[in-house]
């Protein structure tokens, strides 16, 4: 026998129910604001073009921007932005090329840090699986986030700027063991390749 | 009471069989930059007779998401929609475009362009969001990079009832990879690069 008073918490539980998801759904992902390389911890200039990087270790500004804490799974969100001053004479950048390594030995795309583990650019679409994290409430939503965060492989025409984050897998150790990224880029004037050294 | 039980049917028979599309890749002309959010520029055709490289490794490219265990595993056939639409839509921005399975040194174009999917992945949600990266890498006739531009195509559908989930994923997919080209196509025509180029490879054609 079904009474009103049931029918009623019923119907709240099915209202609550359809409710809940629309509340998730809406949560959004705060873009990172941009930073000229100048303003960056890090900068350099070669050749007229600039880079500063940003290594985002603090896990609150990983949830902020992520919705997901990486630091504690060994993964580290390097911010960067190149920006090409020059009046003509493109630079290209090539996300494969990059090597990295720790404490000043920036000797491949793959290394061991120190401790013997592997540390390496982590592609955005293989970090949930690193970190655990594929069965979290809208797993797939973080994943499409620091996809589209990430930085790609591009030109840099003359006046013109890029950024996005590269996800560094490295050691988990309280202080972090130090990172050492080497980002060579191609001018496209004298076709040689010019590095740019940064250790985080 | 009846009318209850009838709206609770009626809601569980539409979660099931849902309309199909609720957001198509935008038109041409209503099509946006996605960084400026202005009306995209036109697609300016470069005088350029152009190599596509397309390797079978390439149209096989399937991306996979998920392990079917502890999460929904999905694979999307991103290389076999990719080659499907890339050669059409690239004509638009070049004199001829040459489809070969490999490069070949005798083929006799200004440029070869050569595409790589850098990812793929779409969210699991009621409304699914699609997104594809594809990286291209352009040289000239002696070989040198001259350009490199990584795209993104995105496109968003509904997830669709337990009869148009598989119709609506492919469409998604479709879409998304549609949408790659379309990005990819405009940013070749307005890549300065490639703009040199075609003023270089004029110069030498009015000198022979």
């Amino acid at each position: 026998m079904i009474t009103a008073k049931g029918l009623r918490c019923f119907r709240k539980t099915l209202f609550l129910i359809f409710l809940l998801p629309m509340v998730c759904i809406a949560r959004e992902f705060p873009d990172y604001p941009a930073r000229k390389p100048g303003e960056c911890a890090l900068s350099d200039e070669k050749e007229g073009l600039k880079i500063g990087i940003i290594p985002v270790d603090d896990a609150k500004e990983q949830e902020t921007y992520f919705r997901t804490k990486l630091s504690p799974k060994g993964l580290v969100p390097v911010y960067v932005v190149m920006q090409n001053g020059r009046t003509n004479g493109s630079f290209l950048f090539q996300k494969a090329k990059i090597t990295f390594g720790s404490g000043g030995d920036a000797s491949g795309p793959h290394v061991r840090s120190t401790s013997g583990e592997v540390m390496s650019i982590v592609g955005a679409g293989g970090i949930l699986g690193i970190i655990g994290a594929v069965k979290m409430t809208h797993a797939s939503e973080v994943e499409e986030n620091l996809i589209k965060k990430e930085i790609q492989s591009k030109t840099v025409p003359p006046g013109s700027e890029m950024h996005g984050f590269l996800y560094v897998r490295a050691p988990n150790g309280s202080p972090r063991e130090k990172i050492h990224i080497s980002l060579p880029v191609t001018d496209s004037i004298t076709n040689q390749t010019i590095t740019f050294e940064f250790t985080f | 009471m009846r009318l209850f039980w009838c709206l609770l049917f009626a809601a569980l028979a539409f979660a099931v069989f849902s309309p199909d599309i609720i957001k198509a890749t935008p038109s041409p002309e209503k099509r946006k930059d996605k960084r400026s959010n202005e009306p995209a520029a036109p697609i300016v055709k470069l005088p350029l007779n152009a190599a596509l490289i397309l390797t079978p490794d390439f149209c096989a490219t399937k991306w996979t998401t998920g392990n079917g265990w502890t999460s929904a595993k999905d694979s999307y056939a991103v290389g076999q929609a990719a080659c499907e639409y890339l050669e059409p839509t690239l004509k638009d921005a070049f004199s001829t475009v040459t489809t070969l399975q490999a490069p070949r040194p005798e083929a006799e174009v200004a440029v070869v362009l050569q595409p790589k999917i850098v990812n793929a992945d779409a969210t699991k949600g009621g409304k699914r969001e699609m997104v594809v990266l594809l990286e291209w890498t352009a040289t000239d006739a002696a070989g040198k990079t001259v350009w490199v531009q990584t795209v993104q195509g995105t496109a968003s559908h509904k997830r669709g009832g337990a009869f148009s989930y598989k119709k609506n994923f492919k469409l998604l997919l479709a879409d998304a990879v549609k949408d790659a080209a379309e990005e990819s196509a405009r940013e070749i025509s307005l890549a300065p690069e490639l703009k040199a180029l075609a003023g270089d490879h004029a110069a030498a054609e009015v000198s022979k």
